[in-house]
């Protein structure tokens, strides 16, 4: 399947084709002696995802529904059980030696945490040179002159180089972990939980540092997040995630104000709104997130849907078009128009 | 700020909290006044380093390090800063009882939570076994925990998180609090965990006539919950007011400026407003108005001479010099939205 491109002229930058991974769970001894199966954690579960040059994709869903593993599979970080990850329409799952490295450099993640995914002991100008020549960007004396080149371009203050991690503000930090990952020239960004520790107040002047610096070098962003008035905010689209498995994806704005699948409306108005007129009594949905160890048979989410039928007991819904998007629900019609 | 037409349970006057050296201190909360009605939810928000968790802490008496707070606390016509440590301990988990941001850290890992929950019967109420182990079923159940009865064997890792702070509120229950205090109860959980603790707080807070104070930093959270909303920064109140009144129509810069920098009815990908800076350190605060350094409307005063809170109509407390400038200055856009 290919999702509805927002550019539709050109080809996908990167092409996810029934991506799986699964974990096993270490056994104990008395596991092993009682034989008791191995138990298996499928994180991701078969997703088809395009993502066009110069788009934002938004990832939501619940945490444990693989949204981070998704975000580390495509930077390589894990190795999927099956499917295919496809960049320039070459798949890169195998790759190797330089050609993995040349991989690496132009997928960059950013990481959630800002105070442990830089190493306390290297000033920002140790770390940013690290990275520029472990990949020979530049070299000799051009390499400090990039290194202030990109402090510049995220806006950090001068003689910012030379300084820790520790005598940064979590905004600050967030911004060297941008540079650390523009110093590579990406031509993608996976950013997980970008801006989730920050400060509400923060969290604006990294967002809007994220979208100038995607459109002034024309990244690609896939932008994984819980806070979804920030993923409408910056995505143009938007996969909603359950069980490790794309229950709806489309357009930002009509995903946001017309989600057609159960699960992609509740969890909306599960999200605060700045309502207070707006207020329920009763909870937008109810239970939790299953196991993955034991994904429920059928549609995965008809243990918690309320409009489920025995239809969706048996059979899984495929991700089909849907309106403006996908949705993967046999009732996506009545129910998204209720 | 007076809530008229509900009985005044806690009523703090000019609370300070200062750590360290006292000829040098750092004053984490400063000059805080509010009060909280019967059966009513406050919301508490601001920023890490405002000092809402700390306002909240002080209130029970369990500031760590050991810090010093002065001013008055007034429950039940009693000043708990004067309350010596027994009889503070008749009170905090009695009639105040508190929830905390991460359940795991504070539940017990190596008790089953029957028993964490009957501990707290056996220290606030007369109950004999039997009966401790029946209310302990029937609090389980009455925070919405599914199989209660089999349940009170468990362990907390045998728990989800929204679960566990579930836990937390049952055991925080079991003495049948007239206040609760619940410090980020629900910054760890997904939305839709989220969604429903808040929604249980709510119920019980109305079905139990028991008051809430709530931290948060999320405007949302309060939209959806709170009746009243105090925001803080460094340490002071900048606004008081009902949420409808604060959400729809704040005064205070920072309250503007936070509530703006929330995308809300603005187009998508166009830059957001963002409040320059960063929040202050505690060691770095001007002696006037806390949000001089990064206020837009700031004036030559601001960072000298400390606004007092003043009332704006019947039910509203803004402190600052400039809410005329303030208005101005956010005000075209609110027009527009």
């Amino acid at each position: 399947m290919t999702s509805t491109p927002v550019h539709a002229s050109t080809t996908p930058l990167l092409s996810l084709r029934a991506l799986s991974i699964q974990f096993e769970k270490r056994r104990s001894l008395s596991d092993t002696l009682a034989r008791r199966p191995q138990q298996v954690v499928s994180a991701v579960n078969g997703i088809d995802l395009d993502v066009m040059p110069g788009e934002t994709l938004g990832i939501v869903g619940e945490s444990g529904c693989g949204k981070s593993t998704l975000a580390r599979l495509i930077a390589g970080l894990h190795r999927p059980t099956s499917g295919d990850i496809l960049f320039e329409g070459e798949s890169v799952v195998g790759l190797k030696g330089a050609r993995r490295r040349a991989y690496n450099r132009r997928v960059q993640m950013m990481f959630q945490d800002p105070y442990t995914s830089l190493n306390p002991r290297m000033t920002v100008r140790d770390t940013l040179r690290e990275a520029i020549t472990v990949h020979r960007m530049s070299e000799g004396a051009e390499v400090d002159r990039r290194v202030d080149e990109l402090l510049d371009l995220v806006r950090l203050p001068e003689g910012a180089a030379d300084k820790y991690p520790h005598e940064f503000s979590g905004g600050q930090r967030q911004r060297i972990g941008i540079a650390r990952a523009l110093s590579l020239e990406p031509t993608c960004l996976v950013a997980d939980e970008l801006v989730s520790a920050l400060d509400v107040s923060v969290q604006a002047q990294v967002v809007n540092l994220l979208i100038e610096l995607q459109d002034e070098l024309g990244l690609t962003v896939l932008f994984v997040a819980h806070d979804l008035r920030l993923v409408r905010h910056v995505s143009h689209r938007v996969a909603v995630i359950y069980l490790g498995a794309i229950v709806e994806i489309g357009p930002s704005e009509a995903l946001f104000s017309k989600p057609m699948h159960p699960y992609s409306k509740g969890l909306l108005a599960a999200a605060p709104s700045l309502d207070p007129g707006a207020r329920r009594r009763a909870p937008a949905l109810s239970g939790e997130l299953p196991s993955p160890l034991a994904i429920p048979p059928g549609c995965p989410f008809h243990v918690r849907c309320p409009h489920a039928t025995e239809r969706c007991r048996r059979e899984k819904p495929a991700l089909r078009p849907v309106g403006s998007g996908m949705t993967a629900c046999h009732f996506a019609e009545t129910i998204g128009d209720a | 700020m007076e809530s008229t037409e509900k009985a005044v349970v806690l009523d703090v006057r000019h609370l300070r909290t200062e750590f360290g050296p006292r000829e040098r201190p750092l004053v984490a909360v400063d000059d805080v006044s509010f009060q909280v009605g019967q059966g009513e939810i406050l919301g508490l928000v601001g920023e890490s380093g405002s000092g809402k968790s700390i306002t909240l802490r002080s209130i029970l008496g369990i500031i760590r390090p050991r810090g010093h707070v002065a001013g008055e606390i007034l429950w039940n016509g009693q000043d708990l800063v004067l309350l010596d440590e027994a009889r503070l301990r008749r009170i905090r988990g009695r009639e105040i009882a508190m929830i905390f941001q991460e359940p795991m850290s504070s539940l017990n890992p190596l008790l089953t939570v029957g028993l964490q929950i009957q501990e707290n019967l056996v220290a606030h109420t007369d109950l004999d076994a039997k009966a401790r182990k029946a209310r302990a079923i029937e609090l389980l159940d009455l925070v919405g925990i599914p199989g209660a009865r089999n349940r009170l064997d468990d362990f907390p890792h045998e728990f989800s998180g929204g679960m566990r702070q579930r836990v937390m509120i049952a055991i925080a229950l079991a003495s049948n609090p007239k206040l609760l205090l619940a410090d980020e109860p629900t910054t760890a959980l997904d939305v839709t965990i989220q969604d429903q603790i808040l929604r249980l707080i709510q119920a019980l807070s109305r079905d139990l006539g028991m008051a809430v104070i709530l931290v948060t930093h999320d405007m949302g959270v309060v939209a959806e919950t709170c009746d009243r909303v105090a925001v803080m920064y460094g340490g002071r109140l900048c606004e008081v007011g009902t949420t409808t009144d604060v959400i729809a129509d704040a005064r205070h810069p920072y309250s503007l400026g936070l509530l703006r920098s929330i995308p809300r009815d603005v187009a998508p990908r166009t830059p957001l407003y963002s409040i320059p800076g960063a929040p202050p350190a505690l060691n770095a605060l001007p002696p006037g108005c806390a949000f001089s350094a990064r206020c837009p409307v700031a004036g030559r005063e601001c960072p000298d001479v400390r606004p007092a809170l003043e009332a704006i109509g019947s039910s509203r407390l803004v402190g600052c010099h400039h809410l005329e400038d303030a208005l101005a200055h956010f005000g075209p856009r609110e027009a527009a939205q």
